[in-house]
Parts: C-alpha cells; structure tokens; sequence
C-alpha cells in the first residue's frame, strides 16, 4: 500500500490530494519530499526504471516522524508534479507506485485537465477554476481503479497458497483475464462483480433494473464514454447486479482510457504534417524577434556551446550535462520574451540554475553556532568546546586553511586549540607548530617564538597546540577525544582537529575517517578541496562525503587555491553537484586573511563570463 | 529602362530603412536584457511554513486552501487590478528569486513579510537573517520600500502577540548585523586576489550594514522604510487588517 498521492504545481498549489489509508491528508510528507527535492535535485541517479525518478527521504530532523520513499513524475506545460510516497522502496510497492503513477497519469490525460489548466494560467486565473466537477471525476474514477487492482493483488497473494506460484502480478492479471473470458464468453459486455474475498462472481443472471442509477452517472461522463458505449451496445441482461457504483464505472474508465490513446495518436499524425508551415518566421522569431516557443531542437545549438563553455571553465561533463539539464527542463515548451534569441535565453537559465545549484541550501551562521554552543556549559561546568574537523586529499591546502579559519576565529575572541591529527606525514606536526607560533605571535607582540605557555604546550593563552606525536589510527581518534577533554577543562571555544591527507579511492585509508567522526563527534567537518583539480574534484567529493557513513555527511567545502585558476571556478560547481553539500569560503591567497566567504553571485558571474 | 537616378534614390530609401530597422532592433534588444520590470508590485514572503501561498491563496480567489512548500513564485497578475501580487518561495535555496526581483522590480509598493507566530522567538534568527538579506536591498533603493510583518496563524493557542515576535526580530536583527560585520568578508571581483590585505567595503550592502556599527542598537523604525507588524490568520480567514494595509499600498 502507498502513503499518499498528491498532485501540485511548482508553486505550492495542491490540485489533488488523496491519502490511501484513509487518513487525512498530511502535508508535511510532501514538504519534507519538496525539501529533498530542492536540496538536491534528481537527474541520473536514483532511477528506478527510467521512467519516474524516487526520491528517498531520510528523517532528519526529529520533526519529520519517518523516512519514506517517493516516486514522482514532473510534467511540464503546464508544470505538474505527480507524487506518490510509500514507506520504503521495495520491488513490490514501487511496481505498484508505479502502477497507481501510470493510471493516474492516464486518468489526468484522458480527462484533459490539462487543457483547463493551461487555460486557467494563461488568463491570470486561479488555478482550480471550472476544475471542480473534473477534479471529482478523478478522484472518483482513480479509487476505483485502485481499489480493483489493490484486490488483483490480494488475489493473487490468495491464490499463490493453492496455485503454483506465480510471482509476477502483471502476468497474473492476464492469466485471470484470460480465466474471466472462459467462464463468462460476454465479458466485455457483462457487468463484473467482484465479493470481498476477491473473487469474480458470476452474476449474469440478475435484473438490470438496478443499474437506473448509474445513468445519471453516466449523464454527467464525458462524451467517449457514451460514444463508446453506443459503438458496442449493451445487452442491459448481461449486466449484473451490482455491489457498488464501482463495478460500471471500471468499465467507462477503460473506454476512456483506451479512447484516449487512439486521439492521441491521430493528433500526432496532424502535428506531423503542420510542422514545416512555420519553419522560415520561426528563424526570425529564434534569433531576432523572441516570442518562440522553445523546441528540443532550437536548444540543441544553444545547449552544446554552453556545455561547451562550462567545460573550457573545468565543469567536468557530468555536471555539464546536468546543468544543461536542468536548462533544457526549464526551457523547453516555454516562450521567449520579446527580442530575446533562444541563446539568451538558454544563457539566463543556466545563470539561474547554476546560482540554485550553488546557494546553500540551509542557512550557515558559524559565529552563531559558536555562540549557541559554547555560551553552554556542561553539567560540571565545563566549556563546551565548538569542534571542527578538515579533511581532505594530499597538498589541498588543508593545515593552511585550518589556520586561515582559526585567525578568523581568533580576531572573533574565541580560545582556539589546534589539535595535530596528522600522525602519518613528517613534519605535520612541526609544520602545524609553525602556524600555531604565527597565530601567537600575531594575537600577542609579545609573545616569544618556541617558548611554552604556562601549561608547557607550544602557543599562548588565545591558541595553542595540542599534540602526541606520530602513530597509527588509532593514535588519532585517542588523540582527537583527549584533546576535546582538555579543551573543556581549559576553557577553549574551538578545537580545530587537523587530519592526514589520504587519497579518495583507497578505501584503507578512507575507512578510519568514519570510526574518527564517530568517536571525536566534530560539531562541523570541512572539506578542503583545491580549485586546480579537474573532472576529479566530482569523485572526490563523492568518496569523502560517503566515508562517514549513512548517518554523517561532510557539513561544508573550503575551496582553496581560487587566486590560481583565473576563472576556471569550474571544480566548485563539481563538488557542490557531486554532494549538494556548500562551500562556505574559498582561499585566495597565500597570507592568513585570505578566506573569505563566497559570494554566489560572483561566482556564477564568473563562471558565465 | 529605370532611370538611373531613380535606382540610386531607391537604394538609398532601402538603406535608411533597413540602417533605422536595424537600429530599433538592436536598441530594443538592449533595453529588454537590462531594464527593470516597469509594473508595479506587491511581494508575498517570509520564511518556509510560515503560510504565504495560503495567504496568496485567500488573497486572490478567498479560499483557504491545502498547499505545499512552493518551489515557483505564484503570481496574480493586475490584483485589484493594480499591482502584480506576487508570492514567493520561502527555501533558503530559492531566495535568489526574490533578491533578483527586488533588484529589478522599479515601483515595489510594499512587501508582506509573513511570520509564522507559533514559532519559539528564540528560534527566530534565520528568520531575522532573511528579513535582514532583504532589508539589504530595499534600504538602498531609491523610493522607501514598507514592509508588513504579517504575523500569520494568530487562531493558534501558541501564538505569541506581535509585540513580542517584532521585538524578538529586532533584537536577532541586531545580532546578525553584529555577526555580518565579523564574519569573512565576499570574494567581490578578480582584483581580490593577490592583494592581500582587507577588501574595501565598497558594495551597497555594506554601506546599509555599517550604520549599525558599534554601538548603535538597531530598531525597525531607523530604517527608511516603514516597518509595521500585525496579526491574522489566514486558516480563519481574518485578514482585514493586512487588506487594509495592502489597499493604501496599493492606491498609494
């Protein structure tokens, strides 16, 4: 069984809504699935078949009371998504989402609400205008359908106790069709009745008198259905007495449905021939006057010189593709405005989706944070210390950065502790020294390099340096837990923990990474990535954001190097894509006020240039 | 035979033609990529949940309806046949939508700023964060642009009076100021890089920003827009007070 089926536009306008367990409607489900969808949108990954995209949402937060599975279809024109959510993905509640997805979308069709609410949008009205009596006739027609092929199913599990097992449930419905025919030979024509237990029974022999009521019904229908009726008339004593409403009405929904198909495939025949009339004020229309309907095909041009460019600015391809996916979604069946050519268009589309793909998708005020944690004491009384972890691939800049960040903080008025994490390299530990002799020195003029504060370690009372030496991994999560202890107990606002680099694709190194997030509990883990590496950067980001496990992602991305690339900003965009995870600052240069934030604008600014 | 003359004289014609052709092209090319939307408009927007579709919703067609987190702007073209009303999402991912239409909308009548008043006021800083992104680009537009704090689900027991949820915005308001000011500064441009040392804060955000240095507490009524609160519910649909204040923005 599924959760709930709702249809809404991009604009938050609920079209129809139905709960299967007869529940009410609960809208937060859906939020949470909009959530998800915004935070990273779904492309290539996560298909199921190709043809509806899932979206798996995880409970986060301790509002959102479940994870569940999604499966959707977006239809554009008018924009139209179709979500069905069910409590998790397994080969028989996705057949049947998708089953339940395909009649919906059937039913949507041959009943062309479309239609109206095409209309309904291009007169500046509300949406739901006229839409009343249509919206019901779905609603009405997709219980049904549902219903009938919920008992298919219950059936089927019923009959596989007596029957060699048949496990396909399409092919089961086929078999029982067939077993329909053979019993009764009017089958197309003779009412259905199907008893609680499922089973058809045969009820050819009853009055038809009872059926009066479903003329009226029939009355308010559409058209084809009545038509269709009329093409094979009924032998009204072949028609059943019927248990509810539902029984007729299967069969005016299959009229519908297949009369439906059929127009579809003669309005395919007549835009064929139409299609040349336009071609030559279509050309002025593309590059000089605008007002297009945007084609698959106008794009194409438009679409491969972006791709192009994007990847001139180190965009590896995957991610290319993907924004000029979302380009193409966004553009085509649309119109151009007045004396915009379609490249325009295309171009100020990728702006924006480049500017969606970038944005954070949740606010991220460190200073706040900060404050809010460590303005709270523990029980002992103790400081809690803010902890950051960096991570990262060998020479990204990693302890460089970790020293940007702690100056930052220290001009902030926090206590910093930088803890040498790094026990494999030579010279980590010296080289961190160095840093933390630097960052004294510049709190306090004062302050006399290689001399020891008053607890014996290098540094004085603003940032200090914690250390044990060199050693195997598990030297380093020891390390990490002993150096927030004494963070708390010397009253430090910020631990700033520095790891080794490692390579992505070696699993043996990666593979600590996650014992040492779960053992030091890093409140924020940073990511440094290099704006020199290529098509890398997507994979990269890939490994590291997965080797924390299923239940911690990486928290944000410090893109270093940017002075060194000019305008090839291309690796910020592959790693954002790869994780949907956001870069909080960018490094510029080689001195310790160079981080800075970044600016979005600057960057999709860049990037299009 | 044409005359010679007359060729050249048509030829000429042809030339002025197609030369003033061009030229209306070309200009109207430019002015539609870079002007500004001339229509004037009202802005729905507040942070997710808060109820703005809802409003927009009861609003244009005086309905209370079911709706879902927006991921589009709605729009009611010629509300009160007047103004565009226009209702945008709340995500913190798609607030570029509404910075980028505050930039390029010219006469911006006002903005219904709707605040969800169930919500804990110490839960409100990214909500002072948001309306502060906007008071960024509204307190350096050339007319003052008024905002209403629309305190929305007002029929809900845990609502807090207005009162409280302005003073409580103000006061986080001051505080994201406090942190802005300390936080890292942008990457602005190209010449960034390699100069080392601190960046001018020559950008118009920063100018608003640093009124409020130092000492000087930040209030509501320091702005140049007018910024006033009131409550309603659209689920009851009591609304009068903020359609009244929409009416004298709009007839403004």
């Amino acid at each position: 069984m599924f959760d709930q089926l709702a249809i809404f536009t991009g604009a938050g306008q609920v079209l129809y809504q139905y709960n299967c367990n007869g529940r009410k409607f609960a809208e937060s489900q859906i939020d949470a699935f909009i959530n998800q969808l915004i935070l990273s949108p779904v492309t290539k990954k996560d298909n199921v078949n190709g043809k509806y995209s899932v979206v798996n949402v995880t409970a986060t937060d301790k509002k959102a009371s479940r994870s569940f599975s999604s499966m959707f279809y977006l239809s554009r024109q008018p924009e139209l998504y179709f979500v069905i959510t069910y409590p998790e993905q397994s080969l028989e509640l996705n057949k049947e989402a998708e089953a339940t997805l395909d009649l919906a979308l059937a039913l949507w069709d041959s009943l062309e609400i479309d239609v109206q609410v095409t209309e309904n949008i291009k007169d500046n009205n509300d949406i739901l205008v006229d839409l009343d009596e249509d919206l019901n006739k779905f609603d009405e027609y997709l219980k049904v359908k549902y219903e009938e092929s919920i008992k298919y199913i219950a059936k089927s599990i019923t009959k596989d106790t007596d029957e060699p097992v048949v496990k396909d449930t399409a092919s089961e419905k086929n078999n029982k069709k067939s077993n329909k025919n053979s019993v009764k030979n009017t089958t197309n024509k003779g009412g259905r009745k199907w008893g609680r237990d499922g089973m058809v029974e045969d009820t050819s022999n009853i009055d038809s008198s009872a059926l009066d009521f479903s003329e009226s019904s029939k009355g308010s229908a559409t058209n084809t259905a009545s038509n269709s009726n009329l093409e094979n008339p009924i032998d009204k004593d072949d028609f059943g007495n019927r248990t509810d409403k539902g029984d007729f009405l299967i069969k005016e929904i299959d009229d519908l449905l297949s009369s439906n198909v059929e127009n579809k495939k003669e309005q395919q025949v007549a835009e064929g021939s139409s299609s040349y009339l336009n071609s030559a004020f279509g050309f002025l229309q593309k590059n000089l006057l605008g007002n297009k309907t945007i084609t698959d095909k106008d794009l194409k041009p438009a679409l491969q010189s972006l791709r192009k460019k994007l990847i001139s600015k180190n965009v590896a391809p995957e991610a290319a593709d993907y924004l000029t996916d979302l380009v193409k979604k966004d553009l085509v069946g649309s119109k151009t405005e007045s004396w915009t050519t379609v490249e325009d268009a295309a171009r100020s589309s990728l702006t924006k989706a480049l500017t969606q793909v970038l944005t954070p998708g949740v606010s991220v005020d460190l200073l706040h944070e900060i404050q809010k944690k460590t303005g709270v004491r523990t029980s002992d009384n103790k400081k809690n210390p803010y902890v950051f972890s960096v991570v990262g691939v060998n020479g990204v800049g990693k302890s460089t950065n970790l020293s940007k960040l702690a100056f930052w903080l220290l001009q902030n008025n926090f206590k910093v502790l930088i803890v040498a994490c790094d026990t494999f390299r030579s010279g980590a530990v010296e080289q961190l020294r160095v840093h933390v002799e630097n960052l004294a020195q510049l709190m306090d003029e004062s302050h006399i390099r290689g001399s020891k504060n008053k607890r014996g370690k290098t540094g004085n009372d603003y940032v200090e340096l914690f250390e044990a030496g060199y050693g195997g991994s598990d030297l380093v999560t020891k390390i990490a837990k002993q150096a927030i202890k004494y963070a708390g107990d010397e009253d430090f606002d910020i631990v700033l923990m520095d790891t080794a680099g490692r390579r992505h694709n070696d699993a043996t190194l990666m593979s600590p990474l996650k014992s040492f997030a779960e053992q030091a509990k890093p409140d924020k883990i940073i990511m440094v990535g290099e704006a020199l590496v290529g098509t890398d950067s997507v994979q990269q980001a890939k490994n590291f954001n997965d080797a924390f496990g299923r239940a911690r992602d990486l928290d944000f991305f410090i893109i270093s190097k940017c002075d060194t690339v000019g305008d090839m900003l291309g690796a910020m965009v592959n790693m954002v894509y790869a994780t949907g995870i956001p870069i909080l600052f960018v490094g510029v240069g080689q001195t310790y006020t160079d981080l800075r934030t970044l600016s979005v604008s600057w960057a999709v600014n860049t990037l299009m240039a | 035979m044409i005359d010679q003359n007359t060729g050249a004289i048509i030829v000429g014609c042809l030339l002025i033609l197609l030369t003033t052709l061009a030229y209306f092209v070309l200009t109207a090319k430019k002015s539609a990529t870079t002007s500004k939307t001339k229509e004037p408009a009202v802005f729905i927007t507040g942070p997710s949940k808060s109820g703005k579709t809802a409003l927009f919703t009861l609003l244009t067609t005086g309905e209370v309806r079911n709706t879902v987190t927006s991921q589009d702007t709605n729009i009611k073209k010629n509300y009160e046949s007047r103004v565009n009303l226009i209702d945008f999402p709340g995500h913190v991912k798609l607030h570029y939508k509404l910075m980028d239409a505050l930039r390029e909308t010219e006469h911006i009548k006002g903005i219904l700023f709707v605040v969800d008043a169930t919500i804990d006021p110490k839960k409100l800083s990214e909500t002072a964060e948001f309306l502060l992104e906007i008071l960024t680009i509204t307190e350096v537009s050339k007319e003052p642009i008024d905002i209403l704090i629309a305190c929305n689900k007002s029929e809900s027991f845990t609502a807090r009076p207005p009162a409280k949820i302005v003073e409580a915005l103000e006061k986080e308001v001051g505080l994201t100021i406090e942190r802005h000011n300390k936080s890292l500064g942008e990457v602005k441009k190209r010449a960034d890089f390699n100069v080392g040392g601190d960046d001018e804060s020559d950008d118009e955000n920063a100018g608003f920003l640093e009124n409020f240095n130092g000492n000087t507490k930040f209030k509501f009524s320091m702005l140049e827009g007018e910024v006033e609160y009131m409550k309603g519910s659209v689920t009851k649909k009591d609304i009068g007070n903020w359609e009244e204040w929409l009416d004298g923005k709009v007839s403004a």
